[in-house]
């Protein structure tokens, strides 16, 4: 066994097996009493090879065009497909397309795949911020990777293996709008994020409110305790151990009676955040 | 339709023997013991409803692992639309950071904060004891395709500890006097 692997192996969150007790046999129960129906087969209907597609789009004159081509009639493409090598590099076009408006563009090219985008902290606009392919051996690669404009006009796209035939679900970070919450959020201090350059760890809440101020921001609610409890107010002089963006302008504080322990990992990692910041 | 006669006796085996292995999987992967009983009833429901598909021997295992994985997946989502996912996140990891007196948060807090995709080969490796092959049954890839992601994700949370090759000696040594 690595390295690695022995310390992963160390922080096993159960590493004992239950006993199989009176839960488990009820569970049993209940699910051999439950009526089995025809199993439906709807999942994979016909997969049409890309490469036939494209072949029969040749014939009838449509090969190539671009799916944002303006149109008369369709109104212009959520998504645009551009082939690069073995691959196709999918762009997002308009970010705030329906879920159904992807998956429909998607099925035009024989993909099954849905996309939802959902409103990101600016560090992650344009990223992926989650993904579950459920069928297949190939990968989805986020290509939109140096994406670090908190105004997110960067290009979201990522690459397509042409052959890919399985079913994937991709969750993509875009702007939020006024009003909205972030559903995926980057570190606090990271480009384009309220405390970028602060170095926040081990400051008074009252300090971070005041850089929060200058920056337009506020906190939010506070977490506190062994058990990260909820907590709207703490006392000014308490000590500000992490903090996560919840919305624009608002951040998610955790904070501690005590003074912030700094480990040599937590120095490190400090350290390397703060590299690239002007000094003082 | 109904199932073939023996199918109840053939789960109810498949049951017995894998249910210690498939909770432990869900508890590794959940907050609450309700999540857990959750991924426990809808994976062993979906066990039940393709028994025929079940595949014998210590191949049934792997396969509900990766029912279990998708269970989980679809439990994520909806749960992801009712909180703030980040906040959720965060609690998560804040929550394990904090909770051991054993002097491996900072390895707690590197695993957390690798790729979900990462984190998932990891813990099928170490914690559930896969092999590359069985991690693929698992994932729906190849054996091949397990074992770079494996091999990736090994270097990245080896990069998040702050480790070279060289230096995983000396961890090693570390990790075990702690």
């Amino acid at each position: 066994m690595s390295k690695i692997d022995r310390l992963v192996t160390a922080i096993d969150p159960v590493p004992h097996a239950p006993e199989q007790g009176q839960d488990a046999r009820e569970l049993f129960h209940e699910i051999v009493a439950t009526q089995v129906k025809a199993r439906r087969r709807v999942r994979w209907p016909v997969l049409i090879p890309v490469a036939a597609v494209l072949a029969a789009a040749a014939v009838t004159g449509v090969a190539f065009m671009p799916t944002d081509a303006p149109s008369g009639i369709t109104p212009a493409a959520a998504l645009a497909f551009q082939r690069s090598g073995d691959d196709w590099i999918v762009t997002v076009k308009n970010l705030y397309a329906s879920p159904e408006r992807f998956a429909s563009e998607f099925r035009a090219r024989g993909f099954d795949i849905r996309l939802s985008i959902a409103p990101g902290s600016p560090s992650t606009v344009g990223h992926v911020t989650g993904g579950e392919v459920t069928e297949g051996t190939t990968r989805i690669e986020e290509e939109s990777v140096e994406c670090e404009s908190p105004g997110g006009r960067c290009a979201v796209s990522f690459r397509i293996p042409a052959e890919f035939q399985g079913s994937a679900q991709i969750w993509l970070a875009r702007p939020a709008r006024p009003g909205e919450r972030y559903e995926s959020a980057g570190d606090v201090d990271a480009t384009g994020e309220l405390l970028h350059c602060v170095p926040f760890r081990g400051m008074t809440v009252d300090e971070v409110r005041g850089v929060l101020a200058e920056r337009d921001g506020s906190i939010e609610e506070f977490r506190v305790g062994k058990r990260s409890e909820r907590a709207q107010q703490v006392p000014g002089n308490w000590f500000v151990k992490d903090a996560v963006p919840t919305a624009p302008g608002r951040v998610l504080v955790w904070a501690q009676p005590d003074r912030v322990k700094f480990t040599p990992e937590l120095t490190t990692y400090v350290e390397k955040k703060m590299a690239g910041c002007p000094k003082g | 339709m109904t199932h073939p006669p023996g199918a109840r006796d053939r789960f109810e085996a498949i049951y017995n023997a894998h249910y210690p292995a498939i909770h432990q999987y869900a508890a590794r992967r959940t907050d609450s013991p309700e999540d857990t009983a959750d991924v426990m009833s809808e994976t062993f429901l979906t066990a039940w409803r393709r028994i025929a598909d079940v595949p014998e021997g210590e191949a049934a295992r792997l396969w509900l692992y990766g029912v279990a994985r998708r269970v989980l997946a679809n439990q994520r989502r909806g749960q992801s639309r009712r909180a703030g996912l980040a906040e959720r996140l965060k609690d998560e990891s804040s929550a394990t950071r904090l909770s051991g007196p054993d002097g491996l948060d900072h390895v707690r807090g590197a695993f957390d904060g690798l790729p979900a995709r990462d984190r998932d080969v990891l813990a099928l490796a170490c914690w559930e004891g896969l092999t590359g092959p069985e991690i693929g049954k698992v994932l729906g890839c190849t054996a091949t395709a397990a074992r770079i992601r494996l091999h990736r994700a090994r270097k990245r949370l080896a990069k998040a500890l702050g480790l070279t090759e060289a230096d995983q000696a000396i961890t090693e040594l570390r990790g075990e006097s702690l």
